[in-house]
């Protein structure tokens, strides 16, 4: 299992490279958001799809050690399920 | 997409940004200029308040912090006049004048490259305090509230006021394209000003997301339903999404009694089942336009140019092969002649660009040439919606530019010598646009100290540009003040008197085939009236021929043609010729020597009385006249390069190039030959 460290700008510019990374996840999506200041609307999306995709394939989705403008970015976006997958919420 | 063609998208779609901010920055000033004329139009500060919203929308898109930060406290302190705290008053619109052009530096900062850029801090301090002690929030400066408000990064908390009298709940429904991304923006920033607004509720639909092997990165799925409980009014709400272009669709209902549960429709349900109001995104007053980029109507007008040398092609072969005019083919291509003439019109009307565009850029000029030169004045834009051929007014701004500094530095008094001379402190600077006989005529109007010929001629003497005693008219001696080196001002300002910018605006002028003329009475002002053609792409011309080959004259140029006489030319010596023209003489020049072809000037029969602008009058002899026509203008210099006596060429329907004649060129080449025989003679 690999930890995804999150950039501290989850922006529309990081959008292509992370969906190109989380491709690259042969299963699990487990993310470190300790660094993240802002996330924006494409990638909360592949957040979305990621959170999706695990649950269709019965594996992992995790963020770990979470930054607060992480939580508060996901909550403005109606988020909350993805914080409630790793009981942060 | 692979991560460089996503970097190329951003690139591009930064530049929309910035072309966005132009014109939001072009608004900004007219609807401020408007302001000025009437402080109560509360529509007025609304438009200027959503200008600054959107720059700062996109700025914070792209994370140019400075930029978000200025806009924010400029915009912070537009919500007080909006709101009816504050009143406009002639010292707001001074400060809010001041805040656009630091906008524009901003930006013009940004779109060079730059990542950072600091606001004079006058300027901050002016807006500051409007926002009184707003500003200084305990515990968190102002500007670090500012940059929390906008990103996100841990924003205030929003106050609630439970059973509160006025409040009210609104259920909005919420979806964007992709292009809404694409274009810069975020459905965070959309979020973030909702919960400005009062208490939100966010509830994303994400069921049309596909899963990761799926997913397009660009293509947005989601759709947000947001409960907003809000003090503040509809119109609040929908000002959010007024920045937004069309790529958002946003669904605001108005949930009057006890909040319920409103289960969230897919987009094509909403705009099919319902008949609430749907904004799309900036309902603009105008009619709908499209962003195209310029290089493809540039495109457009290149091919319609070889459409239009195919077409005389056309022609060309049916005269060659006798076609009748009237037999069907000839009908035909007639018509068709009338469809490519018209479809040239429009894709050039495309490119005209409105001299709003320019005018606008000159307000700032204004305010800083007055503010430098200690004077009051008065700017009045007219005609702003002239439309003028893009190629054309990029190189008409700082021609412009350099007169109205003169205007103002040379031209208005100050306000005590005004006050002496019986006139208003405020002196009165008219930039007005018009189109006559085809050609778009420009004019700077100034009711200042008038241009004095007595001055002017001593100066120009002075300066050797003319011999003592020299018999000149009042328009002659006006146009003195365009040679090189002409100054009559004894000291050099900040703003001009150099010396080198009246002959350097002619230069620019002529380059896009301008004309100026000037009109002073002493003590009452100046009018410099330029005369521009609508586009330079196309030019109305005559074809002839000299020596078996073919050239055009510009029509403008050709005051008249008449059946050259041989015998009436008269030797002057050293080669050169004269010949009677009403009562008058006029120099011969004989295109073929001009034009270095073998001479043979028995052939010559033709007579064209050509003019300058200073409408000067010489006689081209040529061969004979094959027709007048709309030639499509091709650079030289682009395609071959420069040659002195033509301006550019013109691919005729044979596939023959055929050069235009530089008239201008003409007529300094015979002065030279006037003076190398004063010269010799002496």
């Amino acid at each position: 299992m690999s930890i995804l460290m999150l950039p501290e700008i989850l922006d529309t510019g990081y959008a292509v490279p992370f969906s190109e990374r989380l491709k690259k996840e042969e299963r699990d999506f487990v993310f470190d958001g300790s660094q993240v200041g802002r996330v924006g609307g494409l990638c909360f999306q592949l957040l979305v799809s990621a959170y999706r995709t695990a649950r269709m394939q019965g594996s992992r989705f995790e963020i770990r050690n979470i930054s607060d403008a992480m939580k508060e970015n996901l909550r403005l976006m109606g988020g909350d399920f993805l914080l409630e997958a790793q009981g942060d919420a | 997409m692979n991560t460089e063609d996503f970097t190329e998208d951003m690139d591009a779609i930064r530049l929309i940004f910035f072309d966005e901010c132009d014109e939001q920055l072009t608004l900004l000033e007219e609807e401020l200029t408007a302001l000025e004329e009437e402080p109560g139009n509360g529509e007025k500060i609304n438009t200027i308040f959503r200008c600054v919203h959107s720059i700062k929308g996109g700025a914070a898109a792209f994370g140019m912090e400075d930029l978000v930060r200025f806009s924010h406290l400029f915009e912070s302190v537009l919500d007080r006049f909006r709101s009816g705290e504050l009143s406009v008053n002639a010292e707001s619109i001074k400060i809010f004048l001041k805040c656009k052009d630091a906008l524009s530096d901003i930006v013009a900062s940004f779109k060079n490259g730059a990542s950072t850029y600091g606001v004079a801090p006058e300027i901050t301090a002016d807006l500051k305090r409007y926002l009184g002690s707003d500003v200084s929030e305990p515990e968190s400066t102002s500007e670090n509230v500012e940059m929390e408000d906008i990103f996100g990064m841990s924003f205030a908390p929003v106050k609630i006021e439970i059973d509160g009298p006025s409040e009210r709940q609104f259920s909005i429904v919420l979806t964007v394209s992709s292009e809404f991304y694409e274009r810069g923006d975020d459905v965070r920033n959309i979020l973030m000003a909702l919960g400005g607004l009062g208490q939100v509720n966010v509830q994303v639909d994400s069921d049309a997301v596909p899963f990761l092997s799926d997913i397009s990165v660009c293509q947005s799925y989601l759709t947000w339903q947001i409960l907003l409980t809000t003090e503040k009014s509809r119109e609040s709400i929908d000002e959010i999404f007024d920045w937004c272009a069309d790529d958002l669709r946003a669904v605001v209902t108005s949930v009057p009694e006890e909040p319920k549960q409103i289960t969230v429709p897919s987009a094509p349900d909403v705009e099919e089942k319902t008949d609430l109001p749907v904004r799309k995104g900036t309902e603009r007053k105008d009619s709908a336009t499209v962003r195209v980029d310029i290089q493809r109507i540039d495109k457009l007008v290149d091919l319609i140019g070889e459409l239009v040398i195919n077409h005389g092609a056309i022609q060309s072969q049916m005269r060659r092969n006798k076609v009748p005019g009237d037999s069907f083919l000839g009908t035909v291509v007639t018509a068709q002649e009338q469809l490519i003439h018209e479809l040239q019109e429009n894709v050039i009307t495309m490119r005209a660009y409105p001299i709003k565009t320019v005018f606008q850029k000159l307000g700032r000029v204004v305010r800083e040439t007055a503010r430098l030169t200690g004077k009051q004045v008065r700017l009045v834009l007219e005609g702003e919606d002239t439309e003028v051929d893009r190629s054309i007014l990029e190189k008409l701004s700082d021609p412009l530019t350099h007169m109205v500094r003169n205007a103002i530095d040379h031209g208005i008094e100050s306000p005590e010598v005004r006050i002496q001379e019986g006139k208003a402190p405020e002196g009165l600077l008219r930039l007005r646009a018009f189109q006559r006989s085809g050609r778009i005529i420009v004019e700077i109007q100034d009711d200042g100290t008038g241009l004095d010929p007595d001055k002017i001629y001593g100066k120009a003497v002075e300066k050797k540009i003319i011999e003592k005693d020299q018999k000149l008219d009042r328009e002659e001696i006006y146009s003195l003040i365009f040679e090189p080196g002409f100054s009559t001002v004894a000291e050099v300002t900040d703003v001009s008197g150099r010396g080198v910018g009246m002959d350097v605006v002619k230069q620019s002028l002529q380059q896009i085939n301008g004309r100026i003329f000037i009109n002073s009475a002493k003590g009452r002002g100046t009018i410099f009236s330029i005369s521009l053609p609508f586009t330079l792409s196309v030019i109305e011309g005559i074809i002839f021929k000299s020596e078996g080959q073919d050239f055009v004259i510009p029509i403008n140029n050709v005051s008249e043609t008449i059946i050259f006489d041989n015998k009436k030319a008269f030797h002057i010596g050293d080669g050169k010729y004269g010949y009677p023209y009403r009562d008058s003489y006029l120099s011969v020049i004989y295109a073929s020597d001009l034009l270095g072809l073998p001479s043979c000037k028995k052939n010559q029969k033709i007579c064209f009385v050509i003019e300058n602008e200073n409408e000067e009058k010489m006689a081209l002899i040529v061969d004979k006249i094959i027709d007048q026509s709309r030639f499509v203008v091709k650079n030289l210099e682009d395609n071959y390069r420069k040659i002195d006596c033509f301006s550019t060429a013109t691919i005729l329907g044979d596939g023959n190039v055929a050069f235009i004649l530089d008239v201008e060129f003409l007529f300094g080449e015979l002065l030279k030959k006037r003076e190398n025989s004063l010269e010799e003679s002496v």
